[in-house]
């Protein structure tokens, strides 16, 4: 007997009733209301090319004074000096360096490890707002005599105020991207496996984490100091004193760090093949990154609000300074492994990063000199030239890592040749803007108003001349730069092409999701084949 | 004629193999608690910091031959010590809601939550009861001491504040239903945050208070 199954014909569903979607915002309210990480990374990177232009304006000014070192302060006055110093390097790093950082990494990382948005969309939107009101406000704090060396003390006040929404802002959206680099890796992506940008950006978060804060402690105890208390820190004119070393040696590298991730997913690109080593690679990023951790140099508290140097001279400032060039020299070797191995080719963002790791690495032997106590560089121009060759370093990598990803960013890629001309523009500018101070430091010209003694007065005005050329050329290059970007973002919301045969998530077409069984997924996708454990280990 | 159209073979019942069990679906990303955990990481190093300039400063006073509080401040003990008291009660309430939510057991969840943000309350309460016993002005002529200690307790009263908003959020969440036995992140990072406030707490209370 055979059975015949008969299958009881299917029930007759009734429709639910179309729920018609929520009409999705448009124009300004779209962009104040977004929750959207994309969004939210442009105006991260967009807000902080005006800080940019910011810095520079002051940096500008700050050069013009040195010119003639006899009058130094008859430009400016030596208050508006000090006001121009401290708004030079407070927008340059905390308004335009570590934002733009941010930007990048909330549009990015989440592309690199495979997850649909950013980690806590919202709070990430809340950071932005506090740091774009904050930026204004600490600008506007300094039009209106705040700030360091500031003679209203309500506009003092502002500033620190307005400094530690900032600094918080600058901690939360580092905690979300770092979040984003940790939780909401996708399925195979182990922490070994994320991509050196994303890398880089968790280690970047964990010192910003760490070091972030104490400055904004400080901060409030400055603000509490002077409005009520009896200004032991030093009032206004000591302001400067309390940030500074967030930018000096070994501090100053944490605003290298995400550059080093960058270049390490261009390199291997340009090259069109695989990194060497990458666990290697991740473990000098995260070693480059402790020994950026300086919170433990800032200045003592001396007697009358005197700042200290207390690390001068200490066995951890030389072994700090001279140890971070070791992993700085694994990575770029490993750097130099992958082109030889790779067939290479010279894009724009690769010129850009190399231009970058050149600059880093020089920043990194200047600080070994300033490290070096019977040299006596410390405050003279030699180590502004050290913090300058971090810092334009750290911007050029930036730029290579827009114009890596301005596909995935703005839609299109920026103009190639330019943006080739502009990197190495770039290149010159930083060499003529450091060298010379790095030189007239030996010379023993203080890096504030002191001016210079001596017979070399007339070279070291010529040095200075030569300075800032080199100054207004990188101006100008992080100008037209900012105009190509905002040229190819200009009416493009999408996420374009592929022009490099990227390796990682981020370069995925759209809707395939490869299997992540290396670092370089798209990579082995493109190759058919898993990943060459000999060259991926 | 019949005419078979389709047969089904009896399903046979073979042992499970532990090889055939699907793979456990990845777990859920832990997302506020690395949030939480990288906040509290901010936070000791805010007040690391600020400790940091304190004892700085102290050991610098103290070095010239100076008396650390100045005449006519005092720091009593015992407002300290019970708000200390209250605060270790209160990680005991934490780690309870955070059990009982485990363990489905939701009265007991909302009433230890309940418990722990009463208890924080009374901490804050109690701090600022202990600003009034200092006989340290900040108005008035202020000293370099007031101007510390002032701004190292009064930001953790703003961080205690802080975590007992996160607690009483959720708190409201877990009664929307958003928590569950198997899901009790958010009392779990709620409750670590607390922890990380309790234990910078213990530093200022001996580093502070107590050693003055």
């Amino acid at each position: 007997m055979t059975v015949t199954e008969t299958q009881a014909p299917p029930a007759a569903t009734t429709p639910a009733p179309a729920l018609e979607p929520p009409r999705p915002s448009t124009g300004l309210a779209a962009v104040l209301g977004t929750g959207e990480h994309r969004t939210i990374g442009r105006l991260w990177i967009f807000t902080s090319f005006a800080y940019l232009l910011v810095a520079g304006v002051a940096g500008a000014l700050v050069g013009v004074e040195k010119v003639d070192t006899d009058g130094l302060g008859d430009v400016l006055g030596a208050d508006v000096f000090g006001e121009t110093l401290s708004l030079h390097g407070i927008a340059g790093t905390f308004l335009f360096l570590l934002p733009l950082f941010i930007g990048l990494g909330i549009h990015v990382v989440p592309a690199q490890v495979g997850a649909a948005t950013v980690a806590f969309p919202r709070a990430t939107a809340a950071a932005y707002w506090t740091y774009l009101l904050g930026g204004a406000v600490l600008i506007a704090s300094f039009v209106a005599d705040g700030g360091p060396f500031g003679a209203d003390s309500r506009f003092v006040e502002l500033f620190v105020a307005s400094f530690i929404a900032v600094l918080l802002a600058l901690v939360l959206g580092t905690i979300c991207v770092a979040t984003t680099a940790v939780a909401l890796r996708t399925t195979g992506m182990g922490l070994h496996r994320t991509p050196l940008f994303a890398w880089s950006s968790l280690v970047t978060a964990a010192l910003v984490v760490l070091q972030l804060p104490v400055l904004a402690g400080l901060m409030l105890l400055v603000y509490v100091d002077h409005r009520y208390g009896p200004t032991f820190l030093g009032g206004s004119g000591g302001v400067l004193d309390r940030i500074a070393w967030a930018w000096s040696q070994p501090s100053v590298y944490l605003f290298a760090i995400p550059v080093l991730g960058i270049i390490g997913d261009i390199v291997p690109v340009s090259a069109r093949t695989r990194l060497s080593k990458h666990r290697i690679a991740q473990g000098a990023i995260g070693a480059f990154g402790a020994l950026a951790f300086g919170a433990w140099a800032m200045p003592g508290f001396g007697a009358d609000g005197a700042a200290p140097l207390l690390h001068v001279g200490d066995v951890p400032f030389y072994a700090f300074s001279i140890l971070i060039l070791l992993p700085a020299l694994a990575f770029a070797g490993l750097l130099g492994d992958t082109v030889r191995r790779g067939s290479l080719r010279v894009t724009s963002p690769l010129l850009w990063g190399v231009a970058s790791l050149l600059m880093l690495l020089t920043g990194i032997l200047n600080g070994i000199l300033v490290a070096i106590e019977p040299l006596d560089l410390i405050q003279t121009t030699a180590q502004t030239a050290q913090i300058h060759y971090v810092l334009v370093a750290s911007l050029l990598g930036l730029f290579a890592g827009l114009a890596h990803w301005a596909p995935r960013l703005l839609g299109t890629p920026v103009q190639e040749v330019a943006s080739k001309a502009l990197a190495a523009l770039g290149l010159v500018g930083t060499i003529l803007l450091c060298l010379p101070d790095v030189i007239t430091g030996f010379l023993e010209q203080a890096w504030r108003l002191q001016g210079v003694s001596g017979d070399d007065v007339d070279a070291v005005e010529v040095l200075n001349v030569v300075s800032i050329v080199g100054g207004l050329l990188l101006v100008l290059v992080a100008v037209a730069f900012v105009g190509l970007v905002l040229k190819a973002a200009v009416g493009r919301d999408h996420d374009g092409d592929d022009p490099w045969e990227g390796n990682t998530l981020e370069w995925a077409p759209a809707g395939a999701t490869p299997a992540i069984t290396s670092e370089a997924p798209v990579y082995d996708a493109r190759h058919g084949a898993g990943p060459s454990t000999t060259e991926a280990k | 004629m019949a005419t078979a159209t389709a047969t089904t073979p009896t399903p046979e019942r073979l042992p499970l193999r532990l090889e055939d069990v699907p793979p456990a679906p990845p777990r859920r990303p832990r997302v506020l608690l690395v949030g939480t955990a990288l906040a509290s990481a901010a936070s000791i190093a805010l007040f690391g910091g600020l400790l940091s300039a304190y004892f700085a400063l102290r050991a610098e006073v103290i070095g010239q031959g100076e008396q650390w509080l100045p005449d006519g401040a005092s720091i009593p003990l015992s407002p300290g010590n019970m708000t200390m008291v209250t605060l270790v009660m209160s990680l005991i309430t934490a780690q309870w809601a955070v059990h009982a939510g485990k363990q489905q057991d939701r009265g007991h969840a909302y009433f230890a939550l309940g418990l722990t943000v009463l208890l924080g309350i009374a901490h804050v309460v109690q701090l600022g009861f202990l600003f009034t016993q200092w006989e340290l002005p900040l108005n008035g002529e202020p000293t370099m001491q007031a101007v510390l200690l002032f701004t190292i307790m009064g930001l953790h009263v703003a961080m205690a504040a802080a975590a007992l908003i996160f607690f009483t959020l959720m708190l409201l969440r877990s009664l929307g239903g958003q928590f569950t036995g198997r899901d009790v992140e958010g009392l779990s990072a709620a409750a670590l945050y607390w922890y990380v406030t309790v234990g910078i707490f213990v530093v200022l209370w001996y580093g502070i208070l107590i050693v003055k």
